[in-house]
């Protein structure tokens, strides 16, 4: 079988990169990190050097002007940590020794999910509605079908994460004067492992929906309500720990959005915690996905 | 051709409410030409669909060479179907599209590009090998489908509406390439013209309301070792007394104004019996426009299904 699924894998991947939706989505992901990324980088310039401009203006010595503006970067950037990261618990520091990074890792966990969804919502909807699945179902058992679509929109979305990494490291380098590359590559090197059971996850939910809806429009429709539903679920988070409402805390643990500011903190065990918690999810969709294909009239 | 190749028991199968086939029993033997008859909603479709593994049944089992239909790909390469309208991936040509599947079925990458230009050319489409599914007309379509039915030439073959919407030269070319495969292969083919099963097939069963009405050889389906249909000319007079004298009263039927039918005794060959029933014709002056053995298919169809026919 695993012959099998190598073979649908290939076969998809081809199929992906030929399609130019799929293209047009790598390419908004890689221009929306890159454009985002020269857009941080060169504000946060921008303000450093108003800072000690202003600074300089009211006569304070530019040398000091310019660790007054450090330190003050330096505070503001913390605190722009600990908002994207959206935990008051300490972050990983791999992933703020370069400025690039939280802002490239808050982008992806914003994005990559509806990215995700719509390169890969019509992967098996897609051959429901054309019936062309009824070729492939009588040469490979449909869990093999499966796990090679899903091997290659897996290879597909590391790929795309790969080009997106190397071009934000591209843009760091020749944008930023202080810029270290070996500290980014090991932090763009960690966040690129914690996105990938994140993506996983969002692509078993894709994969579920594909294989229960015949039509790919309802197919994707029906992956972005899941999305949409799985993150109001995530919000029950907020509720406060005392009062009558306390017991909706714990619906948010049914949410993959509950675990993403443990991909941030520093240490292992939250990291751990949230990609064991992805990797379920993925896990159940994929499980629920297969039985669905399984079971279903093609 | 004695060991089935398919086979159902109690084959049941709901849509909701609707029952679209109920305890179906089939057997299909092994090298024959098989057609799935029946009108529309009779459960032909979604018979066709049980044995291809597309669609589960609700109760009772479909085998096809033994293994059970919702697990045909454990034969890999050995069972293939066409579909009706299905499509192929605008994205990649034909050629590669029927690589991938002849590379699924068990062929080396190689041998699965030799296979799927040999069935290219089977189905006079070599030239278009380089065409992209959305960059061919729905004739062509289909042929790429029954092309990739005979992808590594596999033992049992399923094929659904193989000519329909055809131009007549492709259709029977088409004919030829699906009789060539019997006795090697075992065909099944679903479809609602009935010239056409008769013409290519070798068994047959008809379905109407979920059940099987008829099944067996066309031979029997057609009663064509039994019986004799003469076809008379405008205004003739059949001699009735006469040949009821000759063959007996329960022998002969007038089925319409123009239209004899002659059952053949058992220990009478068709041969003698049309000689002396020409004969006797004949003799009373009777204008004699056509004579057939057994009865017409569709005829068959119509008394197995009884429904008359819709006028014509």
């Amino acid at each position: 079988m695993l012959k099998q699924i190598s073979i649908i894998a290939r076969h998809e991947l081809t199929i992906a990169i030929a399609t130019r939706r799929a293209v047009a989505a790598a390419g908004l992901y890689l221009v929306t990190a890159l454009l985002g990324s020269i857009g941080y980088v060169k504000s946060l310039s921008a303000m450093q050097r108003k800072g000690e401009e202003m600074l300089a203006a009211q006569g304070a010595d530019p040398a000091q002007a310019a660790r007054a503006v450090s330190r003050a970067t330096h505070e503001a950037y913390q605190q722009l940590v600990v908002f994207l990261a959206g935990t008051e618990k300490p972050v990983a520091a791999s992933l703020t020794d370069s400025p690039i990074l939280p802002a490239f890792l808050w982008g992806s966990l914003a994005f990559l999910p509806f990215l995700v969804v719509l390169t890969s919502f019509d992967v098996i909807s897609g051959d429901l509605q054309a019936r062309s699945l009824c070729y492939s179902v009588l040469r490979a058992p449909r869990i093999a079908i499966l796990l090679g679509k899903l091997l290659a929109q897996a290879t597909l979305f590391l790929g795309l994460s790969v080009v997106a990494s190397l071009g934000l490291l591209g843009v760091a380098f020749s944008l930023l004067d202080t810029f270290d590359v070996f500290p980014a590559v090991i932090g763009l090197l960690r966040a690129w492992l914690l996105l990938l059971p994140y993506g996983f996850c969002y692509l078993g939910l894709s994969l579920f929906c594909s294989a229960t809806m015949r039509q790919p429009t309802v197919a994707l429709i029906a992956a972005f309500a899941a999305m949409m539903a799985l993150r109001i679920l995530g919000l029950f988070s907020y509720v406060p720990e005392t009062g009558a409402l306390s017991p909706l805390r714990l619906l948010s643990w049914l949410s993959p959005a509950h675990y993403q500011s443990g991909l941030w903190e520093a240490g292992v065990t939250g990291p751990l915690i949230s990609v064991g918690a992805y990797l379920l999810f993925a896990g159940v969709f994929l499980t629920f996905a297969s039985r669905v294909l399984a079971g279903r009239d093609l | 051709m004695s060991q089935g190749a398919i086979r159902t028991r109690g084959l049941t199968k709901r849509y909701g409410r609707v029952t679209a086939i109920a305890d179906l029993e089939l057997s299909v033997p092994r090298g024959a030409v098989f057609g799935l008859l029946g009108p529309n909603g009779a459960g032909k479709s979604t018979t066709f669909g049980i044995l291809c593994g597309w669609l589960r049944p609700d109760a009772g089992e479909a085998t096809v060479l033994e293994v059970s239909s919702s697990e045909l790909s454990r034969l890999r390469g050995k069972v293939s179907a066409m579909p009706q309208d299905a499509g192929f991936p605008p994205q990649v040509s034909v050629e590669q599209q029927l690589c991938f599947y002849g590379t699924l079925g068990g062929l080396e990458r190689g041998a699965a590009l030799v296979e799927a230009r040999r069935v290219l050319a089977l189905v006079e489409l070599a030239d278009a090998a380089n065409r992209r599914g959305n960059q061919l007309s729905h004739g062509m379509l289909k042929r790429v489908a029954l092309a990739q039915a005979l992808l590594g030439s596999p033992e049992v073959i399923f094929l659904d509406e193989p000519t329909a919407g055809l131009d007549p030269a492709s259709a029977r070319h088409v004919k030829d390439v699906i009789a060539a495969q019997a006795p090697r292969a075992t065909v099944v083919v679903s479809s609602h013209n009935l010239a056409e099963i008769q013409e290519i097939c070798t068994h047959g069963a008809i379905l109407d309301h979920g059940k099987r009405v008829a099944a067996g050889t066309i031979a029997e389906l057609t009663r064509s070792g039994t019986e004799v249909t003469i076809e008379l000319g405008p205004n003739a007079r059949a001699p009735l007394e006469a040949l009821a004298g000759r063959f007996g009263a329960d022998a002969v039927t007038l089925l319409d104004a123009q239209t004899l039918r002659l059952l053949c005794p058992p220990s009478t060959d068709v041969a003698s019996l049309i000689g002396v029933a020409l004969r006797v014709l004949l003799d009373h002056e009777t204008p004699i426009l056509g004579v057939q053995r057994g009865t017409s298919l569709e005829r068959a169809f119509l008394d197995a299904t009884r429904r008359a026919p819709s006028g014509g």
